[in-house]
């Protein structure tokens, strides 16, 4: 009883914070407003092929995701080469295809920061967490987590955040798939968002893991296709000159030679610019719903494989994107045909690299990229969705309301009914946030994704000293104080709120709130000494056995 | 970070050495990269903001940004292959050790 009711204080601080997010972020100021346009024939003609293909792919998957370790993690049987391609997919989000691209085009070099810290972070997710976060969990990030730690406080507090981090990051992909279809499919926001949520729920709820990989996989290699399609047409322009077609950028950008040096979008703030790369690097080692994708192989080696191709595959595209974001100004800026009567780009900050496929490849190629953007966001928000349920059914109905007791049956069901509570709700955020970044949304995930799951997953790894009571109390504060800073920076409090200054004058907390999460964490596992601290750091040899060879692993993943 | 127990198995010792003394140096030298990069942003713009060439538009910050991506995915590739050829063949025995013996030893 005790722990249900802190279950529901948990819940409900993470519901509040967000509802407080959420009724602050409406009727924020338009940047960028987007135009209904013509009806593009070829985009929606290429774009149902992808619909049709993929739900077919759901219906072959559907026959074989009776289980809920089918539902959750495909029964581990994703080769790491499939997974690689799924994670890369999963990763390779609207955020980073548009996001990124946009604040290149208008901010200049800057933007890049979100994409090679996110290069190192990978790299560091797979030597330090890829093998042991297979060898420990089964279905979800709070499995390792909650590991050796007793009772349910722990699985509550997690579960809490990665909704709250998935919410935030789908907030993202929605608005992107929204703005996309109204600007390309000449259908209405609202109609565009409905539909992106409707096929999320067919492909997660009657396909599980294995539609959801499928789709991500598909993705991933028309959005490399794409990507480099794009990348090599534009330096073809320039006799395949990077420094041509940076000259020609630079040429015509208001900001001329600053565009390819830092402090167009950071001012070279210190403390903005590690906050920044702080966030991208390490909030990616915090996504439950990436993090998830390492149960659908086979073992821990299975895990490396899939992160060291996903890493190999991303750095490509990143290198497509900086070619994509800082060589579209090139052929893009003060041309007429992209820009609106008031003088601004026809869609919005997000549209760049659309705009490019157009110049580019015409109608076709764009018909083609726009579609590929929308299978993008499919992707990505049916992956998050399948987290979200897995947290709802499995760490909280399974675990801590049944205490590990449930009907498998039961679970899977409850699993589909939270897929449905999603759809719907994606909708709503999508209305609500339409106005927003999808950059700066994707990033606040990422910061609470830094800030809270990466300490917590690192400590509960490697340190035995952590205690249930560290990672609750500790982990709690932090994403409180996580959650009050996001309100009180520039993004939030001045662009929403419209106060005249921030009171936070940095992006993004992580600088300030990981450490925090850290020094929290083991200050309150340090200062606990009951009997159940020492039970749960008695149990941390028999863990690290586990996590270092996978002893015991393979038994619990036969699913 | 990692602390030292009193495993009785060797071949457990070994295995988790090895694996510290790649994954930490490498992770801290990536970390390290990532500062170097963040550094040429913000206090060292200036060095940054250099071109490579003289007259030339590239910048010191956009090559770096570009080698730190590669060097990345080279540690990515390495470590993988390190792991494949070196590691798990200790990994293996040290489990078909612990199997034998009904359970973890050492703990």
């Amino acid at each position: 009883m005790h722990n249900f009711i802190k279950c529901l204080g948990y819940i409900g601080l993470a519901m509040l914070s967000l509802f407080a997010v959420s009724i602050s972020a409406y009727g924020a100021s338009i940047e960028g407003s987007v135009e209904k346009q013509e009806t593009n024939i070829y985009a929606i003609s290429i774009f149902l092929i992808f619909a049709l293909s993929t739900l077919g792919i759901t219906w072959w998957a559907a026959r074989r995701t009776k289980t809920k370790e089918a539902f959750y993690t495909a029964s581990g049987g994703v080769t790491p080469m499939q997974n690689a391609l799924a994670i890369a997919g999963d990763f390779m989000s609207a955020a980073t295809l548009l996001g990124i691209t946009g604040l290149m085009f208008f901010r200049g070099y800057d933007g890049y920061i979100l994409s090679f810290s996110i290069v190192v972070g990978w790299a560091i997710m797979l030597m330090i967490i890829a093998e042991r976060f297979r060898n420990l969990g089964r279905f979800t990030f709070v499995d390792v987590i909650s590991y050796r730690l007793e009772g349910h406080s722990v699985r509550i507090l997690m579960a809490a955040c990665s909704l709250v981090v998935i919410v935030f990051y789908l907030i993202g992909q929605m608005v992107g798939a929204g703005k996309l279809i109204q600007l390309l499919f000449g259908l209405d926001y609202i109609y565009a968002i409905i539909i992106v949520s409707a096929l999320m729920v067919l492909y997660v709820t009657f396909g599980g893991m294995i539609a959801t990989t499928w789709v991500q996989m598909i993705k991933a290699v028309l959005l490399l296709g794409g990507g480099a399609f794009i990348a090599f047409a534009l330096l073809a322009k320039f006799n395949f000159s990077f420094s041509e077609m940076l000259q020609a950028s630079v040429n015509v950008h208001p900001k001329g030679q600053a565009l390819l040096e830092p402090g167009g979008w950071l001012k070279k703030s210190s403390l903005n610019v590690w906050t920044v790369g702080l966030t991208m690097c390490f909030g990616i080692l915090g996504l439950p719903h990436v993090l998830m994708r390492f149960f659908t192989v086979k073992d821990a080696a299975g895990a490396r494989k899939s992160v060291a191709y996903a890493t190999l595959i991303m750095a490509l595209f990143y290198i497509f994107i900086l070619i994509i974001g800082l060589g579209a100004v090139a052929i893009l800026w003060g041309n007429p045909d992209y820009y609106d009567a008031s003088g601004n780009i026809i869609g919005g900050s997000n549209m760049v690299a659309l705009h490019a496929a157009k110049s580019l490849g015409g109608d076709l190629f764009l018909g083609f990229m726009s579609a590929v953007a929308f299978a993008t966001i499919l992707a990505v928000v049916a992956g998050l969705t399948l987290a979200a349920s897995a947290a709802i059914a499995h760490d909280l109905y399974a675990v801590v309301i049944k205490d590990g007791k449930a009907d498998p049956k039961t679970e899977l069901r409850i699993s589909k009914i939270s897929v449905l509570v999603i759809g719907a709700l994606s909708i709503v955020l999508g209305v609500v946030f339409e106005t927003q970044n999808i950059a700066v949304i994707t990033a606040f995930a990422l910061a609470i994704a830094a800030s809270v799951n990466f300490p917590l997953l690192l400590l509960s790894m490697y340190w035995r000293g952590l205690t249930s009571r560290g990672a609750v109390i500790g982990g709690t504060m932090t994403f409180v104080l996580t959650i009050i800073i996001i309100i009180f920076s520039d993004n939030i409090w001045v662009m929403v709120l419209g106060n005249e200054k921030a009171i936070f004058p940095y992006i993004y907390p992580t600088i300030f709130t990981m450490p925090a999460g850290f020094v929290l964490m083991w200050f309150f596992s340090t200062t606990d000494k009951s009997a159940k601290a020492n039970l749960e750091k008695s149990r941390f040899n028999e863990q690290f056995f586990r996590s270092e060879t996978g002893y015991g692993a393979d038994k619990a993943s036969k699913h | 970070m990692i602390e030292n127990h009193s495993h009785e198995n060797e071949k457990f010792h070994r295995l988790v050495q090895m694996r510290a003394r790649v994954i930490w140096p490498l992770s801290t030298f990536l970390v390290m990269a990532l500062a170097g990069n963040l550094y040429l942003m913000s206090s060292g713009a200036a060095l940054g903001s250099t071109t490579v060439f003289k007259g030339g538009t590239i910048t010191i910050a956009i090559v770096y940004s570009i080698c730190l991506v590669f060097f990345g995915a080279f540690i990515a590739g390495f470590y993988v292959w390190w792991a494949n050829t070196k590691l798990d063949p200790l990994m293996k025995q040290v489990r078909e050790q612990a199997e034998k013996s009904g359970g973890r030893k050492g703990a």
